[in-house]
């Protein structure tokens, strides 16, 4: 009974004109955002392999200096994208593309891609993720306001229940139709998408299948929470134009209200710090060392000191090593225990914003689907840390390899040491090891579990309406 | 007249539309109050900067007075460029957020791409956008206006009383707009009067001309949607038919137009890549390094008047003469990312009629006067004021000739010259114009509809 | 058979339905005539379950619509006033549609030889029914019956707004399942095919049933003059 009820609902929906129109609309959209957010990540990594082959060869040629010198020199290292960066672009258009890697310094990554972009770009890029989010519950709600609500007014209700049918049965039969109705139009543009991830530049990352399987998972849930929710609501109402008045509200609060007014909402009690303040507290911080007591110079005359104890001698020159080298290795030991305080701070801060974005989910599906999508399709923050993290643990690597080579290599007191292409050739090229789907799940976390939520208590409301499926209002 | 007033007792008779006109209130005060803290913020991070730097130019004047001075110790420090605060940022955050409204220049990095930091931000917030008046105005106020009146008289065709009302001998476009007005005007009214709560919240005077242009943009943006909602009523055949249509219009407009502009906008000039810009300045850098005393002794071949007794570099004119050579190298290269830039925004100017939603918004955003022109404006001045700098020390430099009081008056200071009034005043009047316009073309084909069929067929 | 016994139906303080007897044997047309709010509707809302009584219990060939509503309505067929079809399937679509619902699935051809038998030709059932007049909803309405074999059929309204022809065409039809043994309820304003068709009338006025005829006993009189009569009393 219930299949019979979806598949009449099925072959009416692709019988209404009006959503055959929007069907091909959603889907031309979904298309053309696919085929084009593609074509931008491939030229992205183009330039990107490009920029890093040439920044390699500026690195290598930049001739014979002073291993510190060549730390000055520094490093540009630039962000890859993520291959599902083609349905979910997330944070990347507004966090840095490029770090410059140097001594002394922890560089955010900086170049914003938004900041090279007109101002059209902040009302929202198409993307196959929007569509789903915003535009595919709205041919939910034309398709679902009417189920009930429309069958009740028009009368066929009363004679499809004086058939014996049971309310459930047709509740849940409409749903299914719905359901169906969708993925009639969403499965190809599924397979489509499979297809291009397949034939992505970057189609053996590991884990990648598995997270554009989590992502299916989340969206199919979303849309199962608008279509249960949707067709809950049909049966709810009287008739079917407030049906519709109330859908199309919830989707408004839903889709454009939610995420701008719980980011406000969530900044106002979790504030990002302010950036003359962060920079302020953290050279204080090198210099006077994070639990404040001794101030730099103080630190370094203390390590002077027990490395001539160590070493049994009384002066620096004595000492069998190039000192400088191994103060610049102490300074940057110093220094690196302060930026992963503040940065880590300041990271834990936003990952703490976004989760209690995601758990506005709760309150706003919307939100908790956009955090699940963006850590699965890993242009959340999270995956941006770990870039951010592995471009810092690089620098640090790079820089003390330079600067090792300054201790063990320099004469003690000689200025003129010079080092050349065989030390920077022996420095690795920066390597970003993917997070797994695991590491995915951590971030995905609140969101997914606000989703689920959602899913269960969208299907009891569905029970819970066809119990009290009215054919006449008493 | 005597109609109007009637429609709109009727319309506030409903308890429903004092729930709207509540809910409307609520969300523009919301609004309002968020885009006045953003304000407030930029303002003190103005003043701190401003601040600062006031103070070390005092020093460096009290310091010459006393004595000469060598040029390197002063331009060691960086000069601070900044972005006075926006004349209304009440009206909207914009660009704000994202674009950063200071820069500190380094005469010993001028070579080097822009080292502009914003504020430290959560990029899903940036991603979000803000909660500010013109969201509310571009976004929530049509939506508004549509819940208030999306049905005119779809409803009163399917429930038969439409045909009573005709029979009257009543003009059904003359009804119609009447109605359209009626349910407009209190929504539209409370927006006029939060766009002027906006302008009375400015910390700086003079704001009148924005203030009323913003009214302008806001009148014309309600009565397109207004006529929007007449012309889904002429075709509507049921209440919940206009309310669909005039979502699917509303989706239309505001969600997908812009969205769609982006991909043109992408395709006919694709995005600079900033990772090429970098490698390839650092590439210039190390070109011009490596000719470095080369270059030098060339710059002075050509220009004796500057050569040092002896004609021996050093240190600084060695640099100085290194980074000329990377600013020649890389003019191109640059030139070439900011028109492709310039280029995108040029058809987003074109383009921006294509829906009254991006009109409005850039309107609203340049009136602010947190827009991307005066944010552009702002790097084109840096651009300028770098120039300035470098022109003021490299003489010196190479010249080892110290800084005196007499070069006090000519140190160089950036000052932020706002764009001429008349140049964002006419941007923003063509944009109010062009909504206006669509309001009447969607009015004109809702009124040609009206008149040509009988409403009750 | 249909049977209400000491059926009741408040709404609020109104009583819409104050212990209604009533049987409809099998193969017999009840006509249900009275004024409008007089309870016509309500009765047949509560033999279809859509309102539960207040009192009394409603039985559809021996099952208590309160206690099993879906096996209540099993066994019944019901026509509106109005018959609602989905508009973007055909009459055939329709008729196949509801009959599976109703628990019997029948072939194409089966189902054209229905709508025929209703009256409803093939050219005709295979166009959507967006253009259908009421006359030929009815029609889909009769087969639907005829397709579940039900044993019980309530009506609400047939005739009004049928021109005389297809009204005349519909008694003929309910005549035909009254003669295969389907107890009929008809709840009606229509004197004349009250007269004409039912073996039985009975006058509701305010929720109670006041008057009851059988055929035989309004055969030679004027059923006009004992309605007015009756309303008046």
């Amino acid at each position: 009974m219930i299949l019979r009820v979806a598949r009449k609902e099925f072959v009416d929906a692709w019988r209404d004109g009006r959503f055959r129109l929007g069907a091909a609309l959603v889907l031309v959209l979904l298309v053309v955002s696919g085929l084009l957010a593609r074509q931008q990540v491939e030229r992205a990594r183009t330039e990107r392999a490009a920029a890093t082959e040439l920044e390699r060869k500026n690195w290598l040629e930049q001739g014979d200096k002073n291993s510190h010198s060549a730390g000055h020199y520094g490093l540009n290292v630039f962000k890859d994208t993520s291959p599902l960066a083609t349905f979910d672009r997330g944070i990347e258009p507004f966090v840095g593309t490029t770090v410059f890697l140097e001594a002394h310094r922890q560089n955010q990554s900086a170049f914003l891609p938004a900041q090279d972009a007109t101002s059209m770009r902040r009302f929202g890029e198409l993307s196959a993720a929007i569509a789903l989010q915003m535009l595919v519950p709205l041919l939910v709600v034309l398709l679902a306001f009417g189920s009930l609500a429309g069958e009740r007014e028009s009368g066929t209700l009363r004679q499809v229940l004086s058939l014996g049918v049971r309310p459930r049965q047709l509740v849940l039969g409409k749903s299914l139709g719905l359901a169906t109705t969708l993925a009639a139009l969403l499965l190809p543009a599924g397979c489509f998408a499979a297809f291009l991830l397949a034939r992505s530049s970057s189609a053996d990352a590991s884990g990648m299948w598995t997270r554009a399987a989590l992502l299916a998972a989340c969206y199919a849930a979303y849309l199962a929470v608008f279509i249960a929710g949707s067709v809950g609501v049909s049966a709810s109402t009287r008739n079917a134009r407030t049906a519709l008045t109330i859908l199309l509200s919830l989707w408004a609060l839903n889709c454009i209200v939610a995420p701008r007014l719980a980011s406000d909402v969530v900044h106002g009690f979790l504030p990002t710090p302010k950036l003359a303040e962060f920079d302020f507290e953290m050279q204080k911080d090198v210099q006077e060392g994070l639990d404040g007591h001794d101030a730099r110079s103080k630190r370094l005359e203390e390590f002077t000191r027990s490395t001539l104890a160590e070493h049994g001698k009384s002066s620096v020159d004595q000492l069998p090593f190039n000192f400088q080298g191994l103060v610049m290795l102490e300074s940057e030991r110093m220094a690196g225990e302060v930026f992963d305080h503040h940065f880590g701070n300041l990271w834990d801060r936003i990952q703490a914003q976004d989760s209690a974005v995601a758990w506005c989910g709760l309150a706003a599906p919307m939100l908790a689907l956009r955090a699940a999508s963006m850590a699965f399709a890993g242009t959340d923050f999270a995956h941006h840390r770990h870039f951010a993290r592995a471009a810092e643990d690089h620098r640090r690597d790079f820089v003390r390899v330079l600067n090792e080579d300054l201790m063990n290599n320099a004469r003690p007191g000689d200025h003129s040491y010079t080092a050349g292409r065989t030390l920077w050739e022996k420095l690795p090229v920066f390597q970003l090891e993917p997070l797994s789907p695991r590491d995915a799940w951590a971030s995905a976390r609140p969101g997914v579990l606000a989703l689920a939520a959602w899913l269960v208590a969208s299907l009891a409301f569905l029970f819970f309406s066809a119990g009290r499926l009215r054919v006449v209002s008493a | 007249m005597k109609v109007l007033g009637l429609e709109l007792r009727l319309f506030l008779a409903e308890r429903a539309t004092w729930l709207l006109l509540v809910l409307f209130a609520g969300t523009l005060a919301y609004g309002i109050a968020n885009g006045a803290r953003v304000g407030r913020a930029a303002e003190d991070n103005a003043t701190t900067i401003e601040k600062g730097s006031f103070q070390w130019h005092t020093q460096v004047r009290e310091a010459l007075e006393r004595q000469a001075l060598d040029p390197r110790q002063v331009a060691g420090r960086p000069s601070v460029a900044l972005l006075p605060p926006a004349p209304v940022p009440a009206l909207a955050v914009g660009q704000s957020d994202l674009l950063p409204a200071h820069e500190s220049i380094s005469l010993w990095r001028l070579a080097k791409p822009a080292e502009a930091r914003s504020e430290l931000e959560n990029p899903a917030r940036l991603l979000a956008g803000r909660f500010d008046l013109a969201f509310v105005l571009v976004w929530l106020l049509p939506l508004f206006l549509l819940a208030a009146a999306y049905d005119l008289c779809a409803g009163d065709r399917e429930a038969g009383t439409l045909r009573m009302v005709l029979a009257q001998g009543v003009s059904p476009w003359r009804w119609l707009a009447t109605r359209a007005l009626a349910r407009g005007t209190p929504v539209l009214a409370l927006a006029l009067v939060a766009t002027l709560v906006a302008g009375a919240l400015a910390e700086q005077s003079g704001v009148g001309t924005r203030i009323a242009l913003a009214a302008a943009v806001v009148l014309a943006y309600g009565l397109f949607w207004l006529a929007v909602a007449a012309l889904v009523n002429a075709f509507a055949r049921s209440a919940a038919a206009a309310a669909t249509a005039a979502g699917a219009v509303w989706v239309g407009f505001v969600l997908v137009l812009p969205t769609l502009l982006n991909v043109v906008v992408e395709s006919l000039h694709p995005s600079p890549s900033r990772a090429e810009l970098v490698a390839e300045s650092r590439a210039a850098a190390a070109n011009a390094e490596k000719r470095g005393t080369e270059l030098v002794s060339s710059f002075y071949r050509d220009h004796p008047e500057l050569a040092p007794p002896g004609m021996q570099a050093d240190m600084t004119s060695r640099m100085l003469a290194v980074q000329d050579e990377v600013g020649r190298a890389m003019d191109p290269v640059q030139q070439r990312f900011q028109d492709a830039i310039l280029r995108q925004q040029r058809v987003v100017d074109l383009w921006r009629f294509a829906s009254p939603a991006i009109a409005a918004h850039e309107a609203l955003t340049d009136l602010a006067g947190t827009g991307y022109w005066r944010h552009r404006a702002f790097q084109d001045q840096v651009a300028t004021f770098k120039d300035e700098l470098h022109g003021y020390y490299s003489p010196k430099f190479h010249k080892r000739a110290p800084l005196t009081k007499a070069d006090i008056a000519t140190f160089p200071r950036f000052k932020f010259v706002e764009e001429e009034p008349s140049t964002w005043a006419s941007r923003v009047a063509t944009s109010a114009f062009g909504i206006a316009l669509l309001a009447t073309l969607a009015a004109l084909l809702a009124a040609s509809r009206l008149s040509a069929r009988v409403l009750t067929a | 058979m249909l049977e209400a016994q000491k059926l009741t139906k408040r709404f609020q303080d109104r009583v819409a339905l104050d212990a209604l007897d009533l049987t409809v044997q099998d193969g017999e047309i009840y006509a249900l005539l009275g004024p409008n709010g007089a309870g016509k509707t309500t009765t047949i809302n509560l033999f279809l379950g859509f309102l539960k009584p207040d009192g009394g219990d409603a039985r559809v060939a021996g099952t208590s619509v309160a206690d099993d509503p879906v096996a209540a309505r099993r066994k019944l067929a019901y026509i509106p006033e109005m018959v609602s079809l989905y508009p973007r399937f055909s009459g055939v679509e329709n008729l196949d549609y509801f009959s599976r619902l109703g628990g019997h699935a029948r072939r194409r051809e089966e189902l054209y030889a229905l709508l025929e038998r209703a009256g409803l030709q093939r050219e005709a059932a295979d166009r959507r029914v967006g253009t259908f007049s009421k006359g030929m909803r009815q029609k889909v309405g009769i087969a639907l019956a005829l397709a579940t074999g039900a044993k019980a059929l309530l009506l609400d309204e047939p005739t009004s707004g049928l021109d005389p022809a297809a009204s005349h065409e519909f008694s003929r039809m309910l005549k035909q399942l009254a003669g295969e043994g389907v107890a009929i309820l008809m709840a009606t304003h229509d004197l004349f095919r009250a007269r004409e068709d039912a073996s039985r009338i009975g006058i509701l006025v305010g929720g109670r049933l006041i008057a009851q005829y059988s055929r035989d006993e309004i055969k030679d009189q004027d059923l006009e003059r004992i309605y007015l009569e009756r309303m008046s009393a």
